[in-house]
C-alpha cells in the first residue's frame, strides 16, 4: 500500500502502547503524506522527461515549455483549488 | 542448570593440593561455573556441606552451587552478556553473571571463608565489590583503588571471611554506571551460625534487588546514560506480569530482603499485614527500632529486611509505592487527555489515519482491557489478568499469596484465592438516596471554571 508506510505503522504502535500522543500520529501521518506526494512528483517528472527522451529518439520537434517544473505546477493547482 | 558441570567440578577438587590462602593451586583448579538458563524462581538450594541453614529463595532467580574445598566455599562467577527475559514477550540484553542478570545469590555462613573466582567474558574489564562486608581492603572490589580491574577474558579471585550475618549484595567497582545500567548485579546472603537474638528463625526467607532499565521500545538494549527517566522498573531484573508470586502457608513468618540498586527510592508496600524492619544491610536491628509499618521506603544503595507474620488469607498485592514504578514502558511526556472532547474529531482522524482510537479522554484503563498491535519486544504500559479482570499494572508488582493449605516448602502458585461467601465488595442494586451536597461544596460548573483574575489596573505604572 502506498499510503501506509513503515514509519507511519511503527508510531501507530508507539500510540497504541500510549508512548506518543495524537499529535505525534498527526505529524506523522503528514509527514508521510508529503513523502509521498514528493514521491508521486518524482515519477511524473521521470515520465515527462522519458517522454520528452523518446519523441527527441523519434526525431520529433519537442516543446520543453511544456514541462514545467512540478513546483510551479503544485502553486498553480493549489491556487485553483482554494 | 547444568548441574552435571559443577559435581564434575566437585569431584576434581578431591584431588587438588590445600591451599590457605589465594595462591596458583587454586587457580589451576577453579570450580566450573553453573550457568541458568532461564528466569523462573529455582527452589531454595539446601546446604549439603558446611554449617546447616535454612536457604533464601531469589525471585526469578537462584543461588549459586558451590564446592567445599578444605573448609573454603568456593564459587564461580561469570561476568558475560546475557538476555533476561524481562516478562514474557520481552527480552533485553544485559550484562550479568552466570546466564541471567541478576546473578546468582551467593549464601554462606557467619564465619564462613569464602573464595569467589570471576571471570571477565565482558567485552570491557571489571570488578565485583561486596557491598556491605566486612573484609581486608584489597578484596572490596573497587576498580584501580583496591585492585587492578579484571582484564577481559581474565580470572581474579576473592577471598575472606564472611564476618557479618546479614543481607548484602555485589556489583561492579569499574565502569559501574554502565555496568549496573546493563544489570550486573546480585544478591549475598550470610546466615548466622547460632542462634543469634535479633536474627529470628523464618519459614520462607524471600530475596530480591530493586533495579530499573530504559529500553527504548523496540529495542533491547538499555540506555546507559539515562540517570533518571526510566521506562522499566523491576524486581530482580522482571516486571510485573513477569515476577513470580510469593507463595506462603497461613501463620508462616516471612522475611523479604529488598535492596535497591537503581537511581531512586521505592516505598515498598504490602497489602493486609503489617510488618518490621529487623534489619539492614548494616545488620540486624534492635528491638528498639523496630516499629510497625505497611510500607518502607528503600533508599538507593540501601538493604531491608522486611518480616511479618503471615496471618491473613488471600491474595495480597507487594508493590513499589510509586504509581510510575507499577507501570511499563509508558510515554512520560503524552500530553493528559482527560476532559479533551474528540467529537467529531475522531472520524476525521481515521480519514487520515484508519487505525485511530481515541485513548486517555475518559482516564487510560483503556489500555488495560485493549489489546493492540505494540512496538516489537515491548511491554504494555498496563497489563496482567486477574480473576476480575484486568489487573492495569506492570512494573514493581506481584502478589503474595496466603494459603491454609500451602505444604511446608511448597513455594508452587496455588492459582487465585477463592474469596468466602460474603467476605468480598459487590455491586449495590438498591436505590440510591438523592445525592446531598453541603453548601460550598457544590459540583463543578459544566463550563470553563470563573477565575477571578483581578487585572492590573491600567493606570498602576511603574
Amino acid at each position: 500500500m502506498l499510503w501506509q508506510t513503515a514509519l507511519q505503522e511503527d508510531t501507530q504502535a508507539r500510540y497504541n502502547g500510549m508512548l506518543v500522543s495524537t499529535w505525534d500520529l498527526l505529524n506523522s501521518a503528514s509527514a508521510r503524506i508529503r513523502s509521498v506526494n514528493a514521491a508521486l512528483q518524482a515519477q511524473r517528472q521521470f515520465w515527462l522527461a522519458h517522454s520528452d527522451l523518446l519523441a527527441i529518439l523519434a526525431g520529433l520537434d519537442v516543446d520543453f515549455s511544456a514541462d514545467l517544473p512540478s513546483t510551479a505546477q503544485d502553486a498553480a493547482s493549489a491556487k485553483a483549488g482554494h | 542448570m547444568q548441574r552435571r558441570h559443577f559435581f564434575t567440578g566437585a569431584a576434581l577438587s578431591t584431588a587438588a593440593v590445600a591451599v590457605a590462602s589465594v595462591s596458583r593451586g587454586a587457580l589451576a583448579a577453579l570450580p566450573e561455573p553453573v550457568i541458568m538458563r532461564g528466569a523462573a524462581t529455582a527452589p531454595p538450594l539446601a546446604p549439603t556441606t558446611g554449617r546447616p541453614y535454612r536457604p533464601v529463595v531469589t525471585l526469578n532467580g537462584w543461588t549459586a552451587p558451590w564446592r567445599m574445598k578444605d573448609g573454603v566455599k568456593e564459587f564461580h562467577l561469570v561476568a558475560e552478556p546475557v538476555v533476561r527475559e524481562i516478562a514474557p514477550g520481552m527480552r533485553a540484553t544485559l550484562w550479568g553473571y552466570n546466564g541471567q542478570s541478576p546473578g546468582p545469590t551467593i549464601e554462606v555462613v557467619e564465619g564462613d571463608r569464602v573464595r569467589v573466582f570471576v571471570t571477565n567474558k565482558l567485552p570491557e574489564h571489571t570488578t565485583i565489590h561486596w557491598h556491605g562486608q566486612r573484609l581486608p581492603n584489597g578484596m572490596d572490589g573497587v576498580g584501580g583503588m583496591t585492585q587492578p580491574q579484571i582484564p577481559v577474558g581474565k580470572t581474579f579471585v576473592y577471598e575472606f571471611v564472611a564476618r557479618r550475618p546479614g543481607t548484602f549484595m555485589y556489583h561492579p567497582h569499574a565502569d559501574e554506571m554502565t555496568q549496573m545500567a546493563m544489570g550486573m548485579m546480585g544478591l549475598w546472603v550470610t546466615h548466622p551460625k547460632a542462634p543469634h537474638p535479633l536474627i529470628a528463625e523464618v519459614d520462607r526467607d524471600f530475596c530480591f534487588l530493586l533495579n530499573a532499565y530504559d529500553i527504548e521500545p523496540g529495542a533491547s538494549t538499555p540506555k546507559v546514560n539515562t540517570m533518571l527517566d526510566f521506562n522499566l522498573w523491576t524486581w530482580n531484573s522482571r516486571a510485573f506480569p513477569g515476577i513470580d508470586s510469593l507463595n506462603v502457608r497461613l501463620g508462616d513468618r516471612v522475611r523479604l530482603r529488598v535492596g535497591n540498586l537503581t537511581m531512586t527510592n521505592h516505598p515498598i508496600h504490602l497489602h493486609g499485614h503489617e510488618f518490621e524492619i529487623t534489619g539492614s544491610d548494616g545488620g540486624p536491628w534492635p528491638m528498639a527500632a523496630r516499629c510497625p509499618e505497611v510500607t518502607v521506603d528503600v533508599a538507593v544503595g540501601q538493604m531491608r529486611q522486611l518480616e511479618f507474620v503471615a496471618d491473613e488469607v488471600g491474595d495480597w498485592a507487594l508493590h513499589c509505592h510509586k504509581s510510575h514504578h507499577t507501570m511499563n514502558a509508558m510515554g512520560h511526556t503524552v500530553p493528559t487527555m482527560i476532559g479533551v472532547d474528540h467529537q467529531g474529531l475522531v472520524r476525521k482522524i481515521q480519514k487520515l489515519i484508519p487505525d485511530y482510537m481515541v485513548m486517555g479522554e475518559r482516564g487510560m484503563a483503556d489500555m488495560g482491557e485493549m489489546e493492540m498491535p505494540l512496538p516489537d519486544n515491548t511491554l504494555p504500559m498496563m497489563t496482567g489478568t486477574g480473576p476480575f479482570g484486568a489487573q492495569e499494572m506492570g512494573g514493581m508488582f506481584t502478589t503474595l499469596k496466603v494459603r491454609r493449605d500451602q505444604a511446608p516448602g511448597d513455594y508452587r502458585d496455588p492459582g487465585w484465592f477463592t474469596h468466602p461467601a460474603g467476605t468480598q465488595a459487590f455491586e449495590w442494586t438498591g436505590a440510591l438516596p438523592a445525592e446531598s451536597r453541603q453548601s460550598g461544596q457544590a459540583p463543578a460548573p459544566a463550563g470553563p471554571p470563573a477565575l477571578n483574575v483581578k487585572k492590573p489596573d491600567s493606570g498602576h505604572k511603574h
